[in-house]
C-alpha cells in the first residue's frame, strides 16, 4: 500500500479533530479545581479540589479537610 | 477518494491520535504534577506507610488498646472509616498524632450486632488520657480537653481538620438516634485531646 500526501493530510486533520475534542475535555476537567487563595488562619492558604458536593479542601501544608465527618455506626444500640 | 486512500486514514488516525495523547498526558495528565503529596498520594492508590505513622490506640479509662488503620475520603469526599469495627482509623491526609496539627482518629461506635471500638467514647472527660503508639515505637500522650456533639452538617470541619500550629488529637464516633432510613445516627460525637508536653 503507498502512503498518498492526500491519505497524510487527512489523517493528520483527524488527528487534531480529536485532540481539539481532548482539548474540551481537558478544559471541562480543569474547571472543576478552583484556587480559593483566602488564608483560613492566617498561615495556610486552601485550594478547593474537586468539584460540587464532593469538593474539598487542601491547605498548603498538604492537610486535606473531608466535606463531612464519618459513618461509623451499625446500628446495633437502636436494636436494644 | 480511492480505496487506499481511505484505508491510509483509517490507519493513520488512530496512530497520530495514540501520539498526541500521549504528549498530553505526559505534560498535564499525571498525579506528579499535583501539588500536594496528600492527594498524589491518593491518586496513586494510598499512602505509603511511613515510620511515624500511628499503629496503636490506647484509652486507659475505656479499656481500649486496639490497631489503627489509615483511611483517606470516600466517593462523596467525606472521611472514611475503619474497615473492622474494633479497629480506629487514622485520617492519613491530616496531621499524624505528635505532629503539629490536627490528628483524627475515627472508630465505629457499634456494629449491626455488637457495640465496637468506641461505644464508651462519650464517657472519656476532661484530663482523661489516651495514648498512640506510631510505627517508630514512640508513645504519644494525649489529655482530654473537651467533648462536644454535631447534627447533621454543623461540625466545624476546618477547625476539626485543617492546619493548626497545635497538637491536637480528635477522636470521632456517632451518637444520637438511629435513622432506619439512611442507616445511620443523626450526631457525631468528636472528643478534642491535647498533647501533654
Amino acid at each position: 500500500m503507498q502512503l498518498t500526501w492526500k491519505s497524510f493530510v487527512a489523517a493528520m486533520g483527524a488527528a487534531v479533530l480529536l485532540l481539539a475534542l481532548l482539548g474540551s475535555f481537558n478544559l471541562a476537567f480543569a474547571q472543576d479545581t478552583t484556587t480559593d487563595t483566602t488564608a483560613s488562619d492566617g498561615l495556610f492558604e486552601t485550594t478547593s479540589v474537586g468539584g460540587g458536593a464532593s469538593s474539598v479542601s487542601v491547605s498548603s501544608n498538604g492537610t486535606v479537610v473531608p466535606t463531612e465527618l464519618p459513618e461509623t455506626g451499625g446500628g446495633f444500640r437502636a436494636s436494644l | 477518494m480511492p480505496l487506499r486512500t481511505i484505508i491510509a486514514v483509517l490507519l493513520l488516525a488512530p496512530l497520530g491520535f495514540l501520539a498526541l495523547v500521549g504528549v498530553w498526558s505526559t505534560e498535564g495528565g499525571s498525579a506528579s504534577s499535583l501539588p500536594f503529596p496528600a492527594v498524589r498520594n491518593e491518586l496513586r492508590g494510598g499512602a505509603q506507610p511511613a515510620a511515624g505513622d500511628p499503629v496503636r490506640l490506647r484509652i486507659p479509662a475505656l479499656n481500649v488498646d486496639a490497631a489503627v488503620e489509615d483511611v483517606g475520603l470516600t466517593a462523596s469526599g467525606g472521611m472514611d472509616v475503619p474497615k473492622n469495627w474494633n479497629h480506629a482509623g487514622w485520617f492519613r491526609f491530616g496531621a499524624r498524632p505528635g505532629e503539629a496539627g490536627n490528628a483524627v482518629l475515627a472508630g465505629h461506635l457499634d456494629s449491626p450486632s455488637a457495640p465496637a471500638i468506641f461505644w464508651d467514647l462519650a464517657k472519656l472527660r476532661p484530663g482523661d488520657a489516651v495514648t498512640v503508639e506510631d510505627a517508630l515505637g514512640r508513645i504519644h500522650t494525649f489529655t482530654v480537653t473537651n467533648s462536644v456533639r454535631y447534627t447533621g452538617g454543623d461540625a466545624p470541619m476546618e477547625e476539626l481538620f485543617g492546619p493548626t500550629p497545635r497538637s491536637l488529637l480528635r477522636l470521632i464516633t456517632c451518637e444520637g438516634e438511629w435513622d432506619k432510613e439512611k442507616e445511620t445516627y443523626g450526631e457525631r460525637l468528636v472528643v478534642t485531646a491535647r498533647m501533654k508536653t
